[in-house]
């Protein structure tokens, strides 16, 4: 008994959580929750101001993860054997076509959810100083999120894959100089072969996932330093001049460092760090202070919904919802029109227009401005209702980039022609 | 909300979730393929005498069967379900249980069944197993033209049990396909290529309607409407459903080699063994009789015919060990009337003139000119806004051309000069020869176009 007893200590290290220094040690000595300030303030739990989507697309990240090192078990990287391997997955791997399903609609929803994520921080005008390297942080992990996606694509090595990987690969090559060129070393060739598919494998499993997982760790380091989420901008006294290590706001308290010395001097040693950091972080200026709560359990159970929400989702979206897989890809059979994945399907309706505007300087002009945002737009101001023009611009743009691809799913046939969505081709 | 509410939300999630985990993992443990084997198993035991060997059969695991074939690339989960195929005792219950009958020689375990029957081989499910489904590339072939797929190991002399495909094989050689389409490396590029369309995923239907009225599915089709009758029809599409590119293992492909009679006979003719040999009396004295040798020799001293110092005076003939042994077959069964119809083949009855002449009618065909020409080169297949509205007759080319022009237009093809200008181009042209047709081939057909010139013309 004693030693059980041992063993679970040795595993817990804590006061009870019933204690408020074991709410506090249960996330500081955790080093899978630590990265969570101890306290947040309640306004960010209120739905409607982050909808959880950070989290979402997190959740979404780790789903992947495990769905995907699943099917590396099962799948084998080269033309002649890739497409048998997504049919056995199908019809022969116990759960197979449950996770290759999960793992293609995850790769869907977390585009959208990121995107959506994106467009909430932007909204409440989040990415502000001192967030503005946070944002960059951000577009780095949208941009990382659609080539992971992008690499995917072409694994089935179905009629799909191929020429969404080809028309895709094309559009990228219509930028001068450095397009063909990065063409080539991308597919390893000219032509999408097995050299492509190796090379997309390994930067879908390997390269691409491990960048991304570096980021978000950064990413979610950046929050804590940066002095937690951004305060919704209702909760702010935007316009009073702030007064540094004035206001001691707990972001986030360590407490006892040492467990052999007493409470008293740790704590208190503790929260002199905690000011330091805190006032160096530029701490969220709270009209109320006393809003602010313990992560366990509030928060956590907030997130914790928000995860088994999404999970959830993605099991009866895995269990009923087919992943799609078309006839083995076969390069003398050009299906038309070939479209690229849906996600880049607005930039291939811009090619079709232009191919070098279009194809080439609208999408570097839409990444360069997302990068650029948080330099240009330097005023103290964040209530979406001050910041009318730069809304309706973002908004503007996202939704022309969200009625180019559904023109290009639904509406585009044979040749490019457009069609009714409805019209039997 | 209040935070009690909350902790009562992520609970009734967390049970709700994992009730979901589990419907997922009762989905995946309930495939469709389980009540099949479970009803086999029952079936089994049921007809078992001997009672533990029935309760063991009842008890069998569940598992999902499949014949992996290298060779024919490809691995067939059918036998999962259709449990009683080898089974002869099974010849009598429904299916998907029942016996195959008359397989013998293409015994599932080294054929097993899509390579006939086409259809999802890797499937367990049923829809995605027989169709039709979208996205495959090889459906499954109704029962009317399931023989067709002997043809895709079968590739040339007759097949026993299949006489469709050699009807078949004799309009395509007569009808002048290659004209236009490509066929393993041969013929011409107007139309598409045809050496792999039994996996294009096009329906026996699709085919029919196709050739029925080419426009009518593919409303741009440059094809002439040639008339088929429907016999030819269904000879056709029996035809196209046997082509395919897709590579099979040595095994398969030495199928047309089995020593069968016949092809000793051609072999035998091929090799002149009558210019040395008789049968019955019938050829030359030089080598002795071959009537009855079979009897007189061993099938093993008869397998080395042909290997040096096989028998004083003979000369060598590298053959293999299959061939020799077609040979045998043939001498096995050899009368003086075999011998008599060899050596006749063997003697040309034509004057050299008409000897270039029949070859040219034959390259012609061969080679498809007749497709678009029309039969007898009588010209007569539509060709809308080309002058005359037609491709041309090539019975009075002497008249118009010299022999070099004719040539030359061969080599290089033709662009037919149009009625109108203002109109679509017309779909027919001559296409290049030139990397198809050798200089003799050419020569040939022009001797034969010549030849056509009808006598009373020559006056003017």
């Amino acid at each position: 008994m004693k030693l059980l007893r041992d063993i679970w200590r040795s595993y817990r290290r804590r006061d009870s959580v019933a204690t408020t220094k074991g709410k506090l040690q249960l996330v500081v000595h955790s080093l899978w929750l630590h990265i969570h300030p101890a306290k947040v303030h309640r306004s960010h739990f209120r739905l409607t101001y982050t909808w959880y989507l950070g989290f979402v697309s997190f959740y979404l990240f780790l789903i992947l993860v495990a769905t995907g090192v699943a099917l590396m078990f099962y799948y084998r990287p080269t033309t002649a054997f890739a497409y048998q391997d997504m049919k056995d997955l199908e019809f022969a791997v116990f759960l197979g076509k449950f996770t290759r399903n999960m793992h293609r609609w995850g790769a869907h929803a977390m585009i959208i959810v990121v995107v959506l994520h994106m467009y909430r921080v932007y909204f409440t005008g989040s990415y502000k100083k001192p967030r503005q390297l946070n944002w960059v942080i951000g577009v780095a992990l949208l941009l990382l999120t659609l080539l992971l996606s992008f690499t995917g694509y072409l694994l089935p090595w179905d009629q799909l894959a191929f020429w969404a990987i080809t028309v895709g690969t094309a559009i990228g090559a219509y930028t001068p100089w450095l397009g063909p060129k990065g063409r080539e070393i991308l597919l390893g060739g000219h032509t999408v072969g097995d050299a492509a598919l190796i090379r997309f494998y390994v930067l879908h499993c390997v390269a691409l996932p491990t960048l991304t997982t570096l980021l978000i760790m950064l990413h979610f380091w950046r929050i804590r330093k940066d002095g937690g989420l951004s305060p919704p901008p209702s909760n702010l006294r935007e316009f009073e001049s702030p007064a540094p290590g004035t206001r001691p706001v707990a972001v986030a308290i360590p407490v006892a460092p040492h467990p052999g010395g007493t409470a008293t001097s740790a704590s208190a040693r503790a929260v002199a760090v905690a000011l330091e950091e805190v006032s160096e972080a530029r701490a969220p200026r709270y009209a109320e202070d006393k809003d602010i709560a313990f992560s366990y359990p509030f928060a956590f159970y907030r997130e914790g919904i928000a995860f088994l929400i999404t999970f959830a989702l993605m099991i009866v979206a895995a269990m009923y919802w087919n992943a799609p897989l078309e006839e083995l890809a076969n390069p003398a059979k050009t299906p038309n029109p070939s479209k690229a994945p849906w996600y880049f399907l607005g930039v291939q309706e811009l090619v079709s227009y232009s191919a070098l505007i279009g194809g080439v300087v609208a999408p570097a002009l839409m990444v360069i401005a997302l990068l650029v945002i948080p330099y240009l737009d330097t005023r103290d101001v964040r209530a979406p209702s001050k910041r009318k023009w730069g809304i309706w611009i973002f908004t503007l743009v996202t939704l022309a980039n969200v009625v180019f691809i559904v023109i290009g799913t639904f509406f585009r046939g044979e040749g490019w022609k457009l069609v009714w969505p409805w019209a039997s081709p | 909300m209040t935070e009690h509410r909350i902790a009562v939300l992520f609970s009734l999630l967390s049970i709700a979730t994992l009730g979901l985990t589990v419907a997922a993992i009762h989905q995946a443990n309930t495939p469709p393929w389980k009540p099949y084997q479970n009803r086999f198993y029952a079936l089994a035991a049921d007809r078992e005498q001997d009672d533990a060997a029935s309760r063991a059969l009842r008890n069998s695991q569940l598992e999902i069967k499949q014949i992996l074939l290298p060779g024919l690339q490809r691995v067939d989960r059918c036998t999962t379900c259709h449990l009683g195929v080898d089974d002869p005792t099974l010849a009598g219950v429904p299916h998907p249980f029942r016996f195959h009958a008359d397989l013998e020689p293409h015994r599932s375990a080294r054929f097993g069944c899509t390579i006939c029957h086409g259809g999802q081989g890797l499937a367990t499910e049923k829809m995605a197993a027989h169709g039709p489904v979208q996205n495959w590339l090889e459906p499954r072939l109704p029962k009317r033209y399931l023989r067709a797929s002997c043809g895709r190991c079968h590739h040339e002399g007759a097949i026993p049990g299949a006489p469709e495909m050699q009807h078949a094989r004799r309009i395509v050689g007569s009808r002048g396909c290659l004209g236009c389409h490509r066929l393993k490396g041969f013929g011409n590029t107007i139309g598409p290529d045809l050496s792999n369309e039994a996996r294009h995923e096009r329906s026996p239907e699709w085919l029919e309607q196709h050739f029925r009225d080419p426009r009518s599915v593919t409303p741009t089709s440059p094809m002439p409407d040639f008339k088929f009758s429907q016999r030819e029809i269904e000879a056709l599409t029996f035809y196209l459903l046997s082509l395919t590119t897709q590579p099979m293992a040595p095994y398969y492909l030495s199928v047309p080699m089995l020593p069968t009679a016949e092809q000793g006979r051609t072999l035998f003719a091929e090799a002149s063994c009558i210019s040395c040999h008789s049968i019955q009396g019938v050829g030359s004295s030089e080598g002795p009789d071959l009537h009855g040798v079979t009897q007189r020799r061993s099938a093993r001293w008869l397998e080395r015919i042909g290997h040096r110092e096989f028998c004083e005076g003979m000369p060598t003939f590298t053959f293999a060990p299959r061939t020799a042994r077609a040979l045998v077959s043939f001498l096995a069964v050899a009368t003086k009337k075999d011998a008599r119809a060899i050596l006749e083949e063997r003697i040309p009855t034509l004057p050299p003139d008409d000897a270039l002449t029949d070859a040219g009618r034959r390259t012609t065909l061969h080679f498809g000119c007749v497709g678009c020409h029309g039969e007898g080169l009588n010209g007569g297949t539509p060709n809308p806004n080309s002058q005359g509205g037609e491709v041309p007759a090539l019975i009075h080319l002497a008249d118009d051309y010299t022999r070099g022009e004719v040539a030359a237009i061969i080599r290089r093809g033709k662009t037919p000069p149009l009625e109108d200008p203002k109109k679509a181009a017309p779909p027919l042209y001559m296409p290049t020869w030139r990397n198809i047709l050798a200089d003799e081939d050419i020569d040939r057909i022009i001797a034969y176009a010549w030849s056509l010139l009808p006598e009373d013309t020559e006056a003017w």
